[in-house]
This record gives C-alpha cells, sequence and structure tokens, in this order.
C-alpha cells in the first residue's frame, strides 16, 4: 500500500467516526434538549424528595455510549429512547431524499439539519430542509 | 458643701454609664442595601464576528475552605457546591445575552481551550448577600484580572414580578459582564484579539497532533504563550483538527443542555430557600448584633455599679451603684435570652438548608455523573482520532 492510498484509508477512517460521533451527539443532545424542556415546563419544586428518579436522572438518563451508537447503520441518528419507555415527545423525522449526509456540516447547518429532523410539522420542516438547502448550497449544486 | 459635691461626682458618673449603656444597647445596626439595577451593556461597536472571542466558564469554586468564620454554622457545604453549578451557568447566559462575545459556554473540565476564561469562587451566598471571586485569562496565559463582587438586595428582588424577569442576584452577573467588556475594550487590541484566537486554535491543535503543532507555539519573557509560525490556511492536518473542534463544541453544547437542566430543576427550590434564608439572615444579625450590645453595656453597667457600690462615699452613691448592678445583670440575662433567640434562627437556617440539600444534591449528583459519563465517551473518540492523526501525519511525511 502506497502511502497515498495509506492516507486515504486513514482519512476514511476519520469520516467513519466523525458519522458514528455525530449521530451519538446529535441523539444525545435531543435527549437533554427534551428533558431540558420537561424541566422547564414541570413544577421543580413539586418534586419532594427529589431523588434522582424524580428529576430525570439516574440510570435512565445516563448518555448512551459511543459503542451503541456506533452499532447502528452510519448517518442514522441514534434513538436515545429506551426500549418499552413511552414515545418521546419529539420524534425524529429522517431528512428528505436529496439531503446528504451531515458530515460536512458546519455548526449552523448542523443546527439546521437538527431543528428540521425534530419538528413535527411537515410545512415547518419542509422550511427548515429549505433553508438547510439554502445555507449549504445544495440547490445551487443541483 | 465641698463634700456635697465630690460625693455627686460618682453618681453622676455612674449615671453616665448607665444611660450610655442603655444607649448602646438600644443602637441597631443598619446596612445599606442598593436598589439601583445596573443593566448589562451590550457593545455599541459592531464588531465582526472574527473578532469576537469565545468565552469559556469553569464550574466555581464553592469556596468550602474560605468560608468566614461567623458564618460556618449556617453555611451548608451541598448547597454551595450546587451554586458552584448554578451561578456559573447564570453567568455564562448573561454573557451571551450581552451579544459582546461569541460562544460562552460553561465548560465541562479544562481540556478544550477558550479564547478567555473565567474562574470563580463563592465566597458568600445566604439569600441576602452573595460575594463572589472571579478571575479572568486568555489562552495566551495572560491575566485580566481578579476582582470580588460583592451585592446585598432587599426583600423587593424576591418579589414575584421581579423574579420572572430576573435572577435576585443578577445584577452582580451584570456587573461581571460589563467590566469584562470594558476591559477587553480598553486593553485588548484587534490584533491581540486574533492572536488569542489563533493560539486557541493552535492549542487544540496540539492536544490532537502535538508531533506537528508543537513548533508553532512558544513561550515570551513572561512565560504566556505566543505564536512561533502560523501554519497555512489549507493545511490538510490543520483542516482535520478544524473539523474534530466543531464536534468539541457539540459536546460542550451537549454538556450545556445538562446544565440547563440542571438549572430548570433547581431554580425553584433554590429561590424558596434563598428567600426564606434572607429574612432569617436579617433576623440572626440583628438578634446577634442585639446580644452583643446587650453584653457590652451590661457589662459595663456592672462595673460601674460596682466600682459605685464599694466606693462610693454616700449612701446615695452606693445605692446607685447597686441599681447600676441590677440594671447591668438585665442587660447581661437579655443578652442570653437574645443568644438563645440567636441559637433558633440558626437552627432555623440548618434546617432550610438541610431541607434545600435533600432535593439538589441528588440533582448535581446526576448532573455531574452524566457530565462525566459523556466526557468519558468522548474522549475515548478523541483518543482514537489522535492515533489516526498521528499515523496520517507519517504517512504524508513519508509521502514527501
Amino acid at each position: 500500500m502506497t502511502a497515498a492510498e495509506r492516507a486515504a484509508v486513514l482519512d476514511e477512517r476519520l469520516r467513519q467516526g466523525y458519522e458514528t460521533f455525530d449521530g451519538f451527539i446529535l441523539s444525545e443532545r435531543e435527549r437533554a434538549q427534551n428533558e431540558s424542556n420537561a424541566a422547564g415546563s414541570s413544577n421543580p419544586g413539586g418534586q419532594s424528595g427529589g431523588s434522582a428518579g424524580d428529576s430525570g436522572g439516574g440510570a435512565a438518563a445516563q448518555p448512551q455510549t459511543l459503542e451503541e451508537a456506533s452499532s447502528l447503520p452510519p448517518g442514522v441518528i441514534a434513538s436515545s429512547r429506551p426500549a418499552g419507555a413511552p414515545p418521546a415527545p419529539n420524534q425524529t423525522f429522517p431528512p428528505p431524499e436529496d439531503i446528504p449526509g451531515g458530515r460536512d456540516d458546519d455548526v449552523v447547518a448542523r443546527q439546521l439539519r437538527e431543528a428540521a429532523m425534530s419538528e413535527p410539522d411537515p410545512e415547518l420542516r419542509e422550511a427548515l430542509w429549505e433553508e438547510y438547502r439554502n445555507y449549504t448550497g445544495i440547490g445551487d449544486q443541483q | 458643701m465641698k463634700q456635697l459635691v465630690t460625693s455627686t461626682l460618682p453618681l453622676k458618673n455612674l449615671t453616665g454609664i448607665i444611660l450610655l449603656a442603655l444607649f448602646v444597647s438600644a443602637c441597631g445596626m443598619h446596612t445599606v442595601k442598593s436598589t439601583t439595577y445596573t443593566p448589562v451593556i451590550s457593545d455599541s461597536q459592531n464588531v465582526p464576528e472574527d473578532y469576537l472571542l469565545d468565552v469559556g466558564i469553569a464550574i466555581f469554586d464553592p469556596g468550602i475552605d474560605e468560608i468566614a468564620r461567623g458564618e460556618e454554622e449556617t453555611t451548608n457545604h451541598e448547597i454551595r457546591v450546587a451554586e458552584s453549578r448554578y451561578a456559573p451557568y447564570l453567568l455564562a447566559e448573561t454573557l451571551q445575552r450581552s451579544g459582546n462575545w461569541g460562544i460562552v459556554r460553561l465548560m465541562p473540565n479544562s481540556a478544550s481551550p477558550m479564547d478567555v476564561f473565567i474562574d470563580g469562587t463563592i465566597l458568600q451566598s445566604n439569600g441576602e448577600a452573595m460575594s463572589i471571586r472571579i478571575a479572568v485569562s486568555d489562552s495566551t496565559g495572560r491575566d485580566w484580572y481578579t476582582r470580588v463582587y460583592d451585592e446585598v438586595i432587599s426583600q423587593f428582588s424576591y418579589d414575584p414580578s421581579q423574579r420572572q424577569q430576573n435572577d435576585p442576584f443578577q445584577v452582580l452577573y451584570n456587573n461581571i459582564a460589563n467590566d469584562l467588556l470594558m476591559f477587553r475594550n480598553n486593553n485588548i487590541t484587534v490584533q491581540q484579539i486574533t492572536e488569542i484566537r489563533n493560539i486557541s486554535e493552535l492549542l487544540f491543535a496540539q492536544r490532537f497532533s502535538p508531533e506537528v503543532f508543537d513548533t508553532y507555539l512558544g513561550e515570551d519573557r513572561r512565560g504566556n504563550i505566543q505564536i512561533v509560525s502560523l501554519p497555512a490556511d489549507s493545511d490538510p492536518l490543520l483542516e482535520r483538527v478544524r473539523d474534530i473542534r466543531e464536534r468539541d463544541f457539540m459536546f460542550i453544547d451537549t454538556v450545556q443542555d445538562y446544565y440547563a437542566t440542571y438549572v430548570r430543576q433547581m431554580r425553584l427550590p433554590y429561590d424558596s430557600w434563598r428567600a426564606l434564608s434572607y429574612d432569617e439572615t436579617i433576623e440572626l444579625r440583628e438578634i446577634q448584633a442585639s446580644a452583643r450590645r446587650n453584653f457590652i453595656a451590661g457589662a459595663a453597667a456592672v462595673v460601674g455599679g460596682l466600682a459605685a457600690a464599694t466606693g462610693g462615699s454616700t449612701y446615695a452613691s452606693q445605692t446607685a451603684g447597686i441599681a447600676g448592678v441590677g440594671a447591668g445583670a438585665y442587660l447581661i440575662k437579655s443578652g442570653f435570652d437574645k443568644r438563645a433567640e440567636a441559637k433558633i434562627h440558626m437552627e432555623a437556617l440548618e434546617e432550610l438548608g438541610q431541607s434545600l440539600e435533600d432535593e439538589v444534591a441528588p440533582q448535581v449528583f446526576t448532573l455531574d455523573d452524566r457530565t462525566i459519563t459523556l466526557t468519558g465517551s468522548v474522549e475515548e473518540q478523541y483518543l482514537q482520532w489522535r492515533e489516526i492523526l498521528a499515523d496520517l501525519y507519517a504517512a504524508e511525511v513519508g509521502q514527501l
């Protein structure tokens, strides 16, 4: 294997690592934001005793590990919902077909992608994806 | 006649002592509280985004080792620890809201370099007063300043209408934010901002590929970091490090969400505790001061009375001396009563603290546990990336 070929293999490993990491972090953020919203809408003072379980903490709130996230196909956002738990208030909606994997997204694009994927209103979701296309220049390339 | 004059002198002195003692015992202590609200200042200059410095705030030191002697009994250590995660989040929010900075984040650890770094130590927090020591530095290692911020608030700050808008001690955070802006505007040039930002990036790059990026940084005579040379903006290794840094920001953002949850959970019980602690703290201070005054005045009256009773040359002065001793004894007894009353308030404060501790301690544990777990997972991934970058460097050097 030449040095150039070896560099290409290593670059590919790096990219795969990014994809796993992005999926892992995005799902963890989604879960953390849901919990934050739930904490904001509930009355914390009413949580008598305040045990870890009551406050959304404890074992159920543990972040998943990268191994768990990496067991999913690349580009798939790992579900943060444990099996048997009730559905999370914010579902994740898959991106439209023309949207590529987000490995080259910068912070703004990633936030747009994240907002679009968690938006339940189809019209608003499409508007967010349109904004994503405009920002990343997908429309210009086609 | 001469004897009459000399015999009335001790009587006058004694009356003076007793009156002075009574006056001292009646004097109250007053604390001046500021009711003016200092808003956070937004910089009038329209600074381009490339010149905005990113700010990292460390979890505050709870200041357990620096608790004042008189406050040891009424300061709950677990609440201090909870506050050391609550207060820096409010400061981060204040700085971010000011619009004067790039991203402002509460840092899970010190591994990720930021342009400006803020360390804080809580020196006092009892609902009525808050005192925080703030130390600011930048990525070059230069210390900007260390200052202590004190704020004593009025009961009005706990009024629900006020509380809807701001934290009761928001002025303290605003003052910190305004000082930081003023320091930056008066002391940091645009050229220095560029240098600080470049150094932050190179420090991060060093963390992932030291074999490459160590050569770009050196130290000046003061021991501060300086740039020796800059890599090309299109350097492929630097581009890869930038990709990783974006992911590091994502990790830090996730931790912000943990903190947001924590702050929201803590806010109501913490505010209730502060409002109740405010009343108890004031009552306790006034009673303790009153007890102290009674002891001093009582002792003075007893001493004066004894002197007159034993040394008085007339029946009147001796009688007055005995009366003075009686009055002094009464004041001393009253001092003991006040001390017992103060103990009740101290116990009330301890109970209040225990109640909040029961509520927030598990939340602190959960917050720290989640942060450590996530950091561990992320660090594991970073280790792999470091190895890949080292192999890539070796492969690219081999290509040359």
